[in-house]
């Protein structure tokens, strides 16, 4: 719609300007009309509101983009076309020409940078629906042969206990999908900044002490023993789903990249009015090329751990911004082969009397 | 089948591991299995299987890792290894298999009888 409209526009006014011979004031009048009109056919179409639908920026949004392009050629043309009639030597006008192809040209190039941010924002979907339906997998593959037994088995549908054994781990399959796609709705809100607090009265160390009793068995499968040096209860003012969420990632991740035999030490402390949490492990550290990246949103590392743990990747990414929107800071350091230290402070909560 | 033959699954997923060994019981095969990669070396090492059900996503050694083991392994370089996994791209299945691997499967596109067809005839 909006192509259309601008083309006529565009091409009636050239005509009519091309029949009229009239003085370079006069063009100068018309091109102030015609930028009028353009920004009055923004209003009316509501280019804004279409490039908001889109989930863009108004410099990445075609249907913006194409109008600017359009007034600008508009102007550049009609400029050229009056320094032509002026100045009728030859080598101006071949000058004016050059200036307005390099104007137009680095005007398109400005264009055309702020794509990247869309092709980028693209390929990152394209990876994702990979990574989703590699996880979505797994669960999948894992109801389809319970079911092919129980189907194929009757001798273990008879046996009450077998049976129930294995519709308990379709139920259990069919909670990791939903926890999946739970996961994938909370990167979305997170994305959006749109995370939903509902924050109280917590303290850290029971949410370390519940978040340990749960992946107990995951630590002595990995044969890691925690460490914990309790200096304060770390009481703040948070949402303890939220918090719950980040204290786990953090641990989950610390016992799978622990090599059998050693512990993960955790701590929290009072430091000038904050709340610390920390956790350092012995794993193998985060390898320099891959700082950088280690808070994006399905980021995983390419080294020889890509293949020792499933996972989407944004565990570190949504902790981050729980953190950040709980009023909070988060962050790392580690050392090749040395182990890391994750990190992240809270505003410690006045307790009255 | 006068010796029933052994067959080792590493496998990091419970679910998975117990319908495949509980089918795979059920035709007569010994099964052993390990939720890690290390473990599951250990394992191999010690049971000395006849065939090695192998997912390459596992932790502490991932399926690469296993698999360069076994092939630096004299002895146990001989022992067929299927790869069952979920993963699909033509380098990791170009990967396994110049690593040594003798099939690569992908879970979810196989039923469980169809794997047991494809265990089958590996000791035809």
């Amino acid at each position: 719609m909006v192509l259309f409209y601008n083309r006529r526009f565009s091409v009636s006014s050239g005509l009519f300007l091309r029949q009229s011979g009239v003085s370079g004031a006069f063009y100068f009048r018309v091109n102030i009309c015609a930028g009028m009109a353009v920004f009055k056919f923004l209003g009316a179409l509501n280019v804004k509101k279409r490039c908001d639908v889109a989930g863009v920026g108004l410099w990445q949004c075609p249907h913006f983009l194409f109008i600017i392009m359009g007034t600008v050629i508009i102007a550049a043309i009609l400029a050229t076309d009056i320094v032509a009639r002026r100045y009728t030597e030859p080598e101006i006008a071949a000058l004016v020409v050059l200036l307005v192809s390099a104007l137009l040209f680095i005007i398109g190039h400005i264009i055309v940078r702020s794509f990247e941010n869309v092709v980028e924002a693209s390929r990152m979907k394209s990876e994702f629906v990979s990574i989703i339906s590699h996880e979505l997998r797994s669960p999948l593959s894992a109801v389809k042969w319970s079911l092919d037994l129980l189907k194929s088995e009757p001798a273990y549908a008879e046996k009450a206990n077998d049976s129930y054994s294995i519709i308990s781990m379709i139920g259990e399959q069919n909670e990791k999908m939903i926890h999946l796609v739970n996961t994938l709705l909370e990167v979305r809100r997170v994305e959006d900044k749109k995370i939903d607090l509902a924050p109280e009265k917590i303290s850290l160390r029971e949410i370390t002490e519940k978040t340990l009793r749960d992946l107990d068995s995951f630590a002595r499968a990995s044969n890691v023993t925690p460490d914990l040096n309790f200096g304060s209860d770390g009481i703040v003012f948070a949402d303890p789903k939220k918090i719950g969420f980040v204290v786990a990632s953090l641990t989950e991740n610390a016992l799978r990249y622990s090599p059998g035999g050693t512990s993960v030490k955790i701590e929290i402390f009072r430091k000038s009015g904050k709340i610390f949490w920390r956790i350092s492990d012995h794993g193998p550290g985060i390898p320099e090329e891959d700082r950088e990246m280690i808070f994006s949103r399905f980021f995983r590392s390419h080294n020889v751990f890509r293949y020792r743990s499933g996972g989407l990747g944004v565990g570190l990414f949504v902790s981050r911004a729980y953190i950040k929107a709980s009023g909070g800071e988060m962050g790392f350091f580690s050392k090749n082969k040395k182990g890391s230290v994750f990190w992240f402070s809270l505003p410690e909560l006045k307790v009255k009397g | 089948m006068s010796e029933s033959k052994k067959i080792v699954i590493l496998e990091d997923d419970l679910a998975l591991v117990t319908s495949l060994s509980r089918a795979l019981e059920s035709d007569g095969f010994e099964i052993y299995s390990a939720v890690d990669g290390e473990t599951g070396l250990r394992t191999i090492a010690e049971k000395k299987p006849d065939l090695v059900i192998l997912d390459i996503i596992l932790p502490r050694k991932s399926g690469f890792e296993v698999m360069e083991a076994l092939s630096a392994d004299k002895e146990l370089s001989k022992i067929p290894v299927m790869v069952l996994t979920n993963l699909e791209s033509s380098q990791d299945v170009n990967r396994m298999m110049e690593l040594g691997a003798k099939s690569f499967l992908v879970k979810t596109n196989y039923s469980l009888d169809e794997v047991l067809v494809k265990v089958k005839g590996f000791f035809k």
